[in-house]
């Protein structure tokens, strides 16, 4: 998950990194949508910090499976972050930078969802053997 | 942000008009890097809030 935040992070410096050198006069519009977007997005992440934990205990009384649940957050997370970054590189006027983040977004959550796949495989295959 | 954006605006249109080319680029630059500095901190709250709540 790491190289995914770094791959986030660096897109959008990248994305400052090209008005810079393209010479416009838009750097300092470009970093205040950024740094206001991180802030109003920190804002709404408390906010759902509430029902995060909410979901949590409805996992814990509910004896459900920690891990799928976990897949499930980690995808929300990654939705969540791309898209914001997406729209930001749309608005900076670089959108194949927001396109390119949302395949890796896409390629991350599919690789989070494989031991998801197993086990349904494994499942599946139980269900076939007993037949 | 906004404040530093339109002072190192204002500061770079009176460079330029009094022939300081060189001393207004520079003041755009570091206005930009100090604005860089405080966004990129933004973006690090962020990213530690992502992780702490969606267990990264």
């Amino acid at each position: 998950m790491e190289v995914y935040m770094k791959a986030v992070a660096g897109i959008l410096i990248a994305l400052i990194l090209s008005f810079t050198l393209s010479g416009g006069g838009k750097h300092f519009a470009l970093l205040l949508t950024v740094g206001v977007c991180a802030c109003v997005g920190g804002i709404a992440l408390s906010y759902m910090e509430s029902s995060l934990t909410f979901i949590r205990q409805l996992q814990v009384s509910g004896n459900l499976n920690g891990d799928m649940l976990e897949i499930l957050l980690k995808s929300v997370g990654i939705g969540l972050l791309s898209e914001i970054t997406a729209l930001i590189c749309a608005d900076g006027g670089n959108a194949a930078l927001g396109k390119v983040l949302q395949i890796l977004s896409s390629a991350v959550i599919l690789w989070l969802c494989i031991p998801m796949f197993r086990k349904l495989l494994e499942l599946v295959e139980g269900i076939l053997g007993k037949i | 942000m906004a404040a530093i954006g339109i002072i190192v605006s204002i500061l770079n249109q009176v460079l330029t008009r009094s022939g300081r080319e060189e001393q207004a680029t520079m003041t755009t630059l570091t206005g930009l890097v100090v604005v860089l500095m405080m966004v990129a901190t933004k973006i690090s709250e962020l990213f530690e809030l992502m992780k702490s709540l969606f267990h990264f």
